[in-house]
């Protein structure tokens, strides 16, 4: 036991839970590390973003309003 | 009502005669519904009938009480797109006449792109031409998995909900899924940049 250190120094300092961002983490996902594993693959999909026109979402907004 | 209400606060709003709350809604989620529903039709007009149906018919459950709120507005309306993509599918086998495969027209016809430099538009076609076709390739199910995972941004536990399996089946799923994909990519050659 000489050459014991104090816990604090040779340890990783204690984060609590809820210092933790996990916000928009899937933890499941992130315990299987699909994430990490195939960002490429993942990096890809993200490429396709297909947005509506705002055409369409007015025309949306007109037809609720028709709803009513 | 600000930024950070709920879903549901919006949808109470909504339903005590707060139109603006329900505009919101749609663009707080307009592009994960798009996405999700682009991915299964190719037709663009298609695609944007089917996007309106499903708006339309959120509010008509929401007006009749038919949506109890347990913090999964989305992954709700995410099914009853869902089932309006199968209904249209039905009605087209039924008909017996076009596959979905046989609209030449598409997303990317938009007029969206026409102002864009002519290059990039390419390029942007390319890459999501080749994106559509990696997710097409993929087994039904590991394509769902994708869909609603990468596009629809549903969690595991919702996506294991909606498709009645466990929540390990749909992460291996999706694993398998990852595997294809970029088993295809090396096969096709296919990366983010354009040579």
């Amino acid at each position: 036991m000489k050459n014991a250190k104090p816990m604090g120094l040779i340890s990783t300092p204690f984060i609590s839970y809820h210092e933790i961002n996990v916000k928009d983490t899937d933890l499941l996902e992130d315990a299987w590390g699909l994430d990490s594993a195939y960002s490429d693959v993942i990096q890809f999909l993200g490429e396709y973003k297909p947005e509506p026109e705002d055409l369409l979402i007015s025309r949306l907004v007109d037809l609720i309003s028709e709803h009513k | 009502m600000n930024k950070t209400s709920s879903d549901y606060e919006l949808i109470e709003q909504f339903i005590k005669g707060e139109q603006s709350c329900f505009e919101e809604i749609i663009h707080r989620h307009k592009n994960k519904v798009f996405a999700y529903i682009s991915l299964y039709i190719r037709d663009q007009a298609l695609v944007e009938d089917i996007f309106q149906d499903t708006f339309l018919k959120v509010i008509q459950s929401v007006k009749s009480g038919k949506y109890y709120d347990n913090g999964k507005f989305l992954s709700w309306v995410m099914r009853i797109a869902h089932n309006l993509i199968i209904d249209h599918f039905r009605r087209i086998k039924q008909m017996n006449t076009t596959s979905n495969d046989d609209y030449e027209s598409d997303i990317f016809n938009s007029k969206r792109f026409s102002d864009a430099n002519i290059e990039d538009t390419l390029i942007k076609r390319q890459i999501q031409k080749d994106v559509r076709l990696l997710i097409g390739q993929l087994p039904d199910d590991q394509k769902e998995v994708v869909i609603l995972r990468h596009y629809a941004g549903l969690s595991f536990k919702e996506i294991a909900d909606i498709t009645n399996v466990s929540i390990n089946t749909a992460l291996g799923r999706m694993r398998y899924a990852l595997i294809n994909m970029r088993k295809i990519m090396e096969e096709k050659q296919i990366s983010l940049t354009i040579n």
